[in-house]
């Protein structure tokens, strides 16, 4: 893991020389979780919204938390890209390979930039002292 | 960490890594590269992500590199793998997601002087009518059983539907079509993200490209392709868009359990696998099929409404506004080909990520109009430089599977480049150059800036001097649509 200051985002876009990656971390696997997908929307440079609220409740199940992770991350993906959903209020619980949660949120007008998929690029959840950090690569 | 002293040099352009460099390798790795490409390369992962992909199960050969490489996830980008059929793995991760990103050209007989003044109002109708950007729906939106016939036929449906000629299928790689696509093997995500988006450009890499050719090296071969000095040809680079997005995506996962059950140890999780002859391997290579057959046709419904907007553009103002296909080739595709492996013939599974084929002359695999000559590899370039048309060797099926390099390949990171390049000026320096720029976005434009690249000349002299593939023209751009 990369050494320097942590901005309080949660997460910082680190090198890659043709995709998108971020180093994201949290105190505990929720605010991973989250912190991740508000990295992941900060890449695609999402502008322009409707008013209406959205809402839907979640409810994932996986093998392990990278598979959690890169689901999670690739059901928001699919409801900006199918549904034009950006989701600014996400509220998670995670216990061991089960994610349940709600998603709130608005229609998107133009968002500028393509995720084409979350991969699992030498994908781990690292547990630190403080918290919990993952270096996740976006195929763009 | 990989450095200088892992690699033999083999030539100025050709370097090994041995297999004993590393303990789990089932292979030694070939680079073609010249060694200032090299030593640039090694700022990056690819190497170790090369060999990361020497260590898939029922590998042969070596793992091959192109010069264009650069890191990608899992597998490098420029990397082909083949895998024997007895106990050899497929790999979803070693395509990549964009299952059948490729490219085609197409050349009217209209010279560029004549066309000069209509160039804007050709970049115009392009990037209004040619659907691209983020998320973009296409020209077609398809029912569930139009949906499965695109995916089982390929360009075959376009055909059946108008929007291609036959001379369009016999001069795309395996006809537009590969057999044995089974949709039901594709899951509901997939159908509902392709349905909407036949027919669409996308973002990212992909373009459309007005350019004329510049430059004959070899005019025999330039004769069969249909290229003459001066001519204005079209270059379309896209793939399968979200639908195969989807696919890869979903075989990534379900594959995370395959390498447990087949007991598949790896060192990167995105490289996950499953033997070519278990029921999780052929599923996927049925449901890539369906991705790969998707994009042909996605390329072929392209090209029709840019013929469209050709002749519209140039009636009465050229004799023939006509667009003839020379080749569609695929770069991001796994395919079953006979190789010569220590003097035997075998058959394998190649792996060609960021990688097209570069069949030689006489190979059953290209179409009748190229068996003198070899089939055509198409080098795109960035966007100010020149693109090359190169054509298939013996050499190459002997070095590199029948492989050869698929662009000018990445040289600085997209955020790097944004950093460092304005679009707003990028299009203006473009434009100063006669490189007419239309896209739905400046921000990302920065992002393909030409800096971004590495130099595709550069490229081009690695694979020549290799012998993986021959020159038979150079192309200039002066229209460029991206997403």
């Amino acid at each position: 893991m990369m050494d320097f200051i942590k901005p309080s985002s949660g997460y910082i876009e680190i090198p890659h020389t043709a995709d998108r990656a971020l180093l994201v971390w949290g105190k505990d696997a929720e605010t991973l979780f989250i912190n991740a997908a508000k990295g992941m929307y900060s890449l695609l440079l999402i502008h322009d919204f409707e008013d209406e609220m959205i809402e839907r409740v979640i409810n994932i199940r996986e093998f392990d938390q990278e598979s959690l992770l890169v689901s999670f991350l690739s059901l928001l993906l699919l409801e900006l890209e199918e549904k034009k959903l950006f989701y600014d209020q996400i509220s998670i619980q995670i216990k061991g390979k089960n994610l349940k949660g709600q998603l709130i949120g608005k229609k998107v007008k133009n968002v500028d930039r393509e995720i084409k998929a979350i991969t699992y690029n030498n994908l781990k959840i690292q547990n630190t002292k403080n918290g919990n950090e993952v270096e996740i690569v976006f195929d763009v | 960490m990989v450095t200088m002293n892992d690699f033999h040099k083999i030539t100025g352009f050709e370097w090994e890594i041995p297999r004993k460099t590393r303990k789990d390798l089932r292979v030694g790795i070939h680079v073609f590269a010249s060694q200032e490409m090299l030593l640039k390369g090694l700022k990056d992962r690819s190497f170790e992500q090369a060999m990361n992909a020497a260590t898939l199960p029922g590998l042969v050969g070596e793992v091959v590199v192109m010069p264009d490489f650069h890191q990608g996830y899992g597998f490098p980008i420029g990397g082909v793998a083949a895998t024997q059929l007895s106990n050899g793995v497929i790999s979803p991760g070693a395509i990549g997601y964009d299952i059948n990103c490729g490219v085609r050209l197409l050349v009217s007989s209209i010279q560029f002087e004549q066309a000069r003044s209509q160039i804007e109002i050709l970049a115009n109708r392009l990037f209004q009518e040619c659907p691209s950007g983020v998320g973009a729906k296409g020209t077609i939106s398809l029912t569930k059983t139009e949906m499965d016939q695109v995916c089982r036929e390929g360009s075959r449906w376009a055909f059946k539907h108008g929007f291609a000629t036959q001379e369009d299928l016999e001069l795309t790689e395996d006809s537009g079509c590969l057999e044995d696509a089974d949709p039901l093997k594709v899951s509901v995500n997939a159908h509902e993200r392709g349905k909407t988006q036949l027919g669409s450009l996308g973002s990212g890499n992909h373009f459309l490209e007005v350019d004329v050719v510049e430059e004959i090296f070899d005019k025999r071969t330039a004769e069969a392709m249909g290229l003459n000095t001066g001519s204005v040809c079209l270059m379309i680079h896209c793939g399968s868009r979200g639908f195969g997005h989807q696919i890869c995506t979903d075989y990534v996962h379900d594959f995370q359990m395959a390498i447990q059950k087949y007991r598949i140890q790896l060192p990167d999780r995105e490289l996950v696998c499953a033997p070519l002859n278990s029921p999780e391997g052929q599923a996927y290579i049925a449901a890539m099929r369906c991705a790969a057959n998707f994009a042909f046709c996605n390329r072929q419904i392209l090209a029709n409404s840019a013929r469209s907007i050709f002749r519209s553009v140039f009636n009465g103002k050229a004799c023939n506004p006509d667009l003839l296909m020379v080749y569609d080739l695929a770069h991001n595709m796994a395919k079953f080909e006979n190789h010569i492996i220590e003097n035997k013939q075998i058959r394998v599974c190649v792996h060609r990520k960021g990688a097209t084929r570069s069949f030689g002359p006489g190979s059953g695999d290209i179409p009748d109009r190229y068996q003198e000559t070899g089939q055509p590899v198409l080098v795109p370039g960035s966007m100010g430089s020149s693109s090359w048309v190169l054509v298939g060797t013996q050499t190459a099926m002997i070095k590199s599977f029948g492989s050869c390099c698929h662009g000018a390949g990445r040289a600085l990171s997209r955020s790097q480049a944004k950093r460092e390049i304005s679009g707003s000026e990028l299009r203006s320096r473009l434009q100063g150059k006669g490189i007419f720029i239309k896209t739905g976005s400046l921000s990302s434009l920065s992002e393909e800036a030409p800096e971004a690249y590495k130099e595709v000349d550069e490229v081009v002299q690695c694979v020549i001097e290799s012998g993986l593939a021959k020159k038979v023209a150079r192309l200039r751009p002066v229209a460029v649509i991206k997403g």
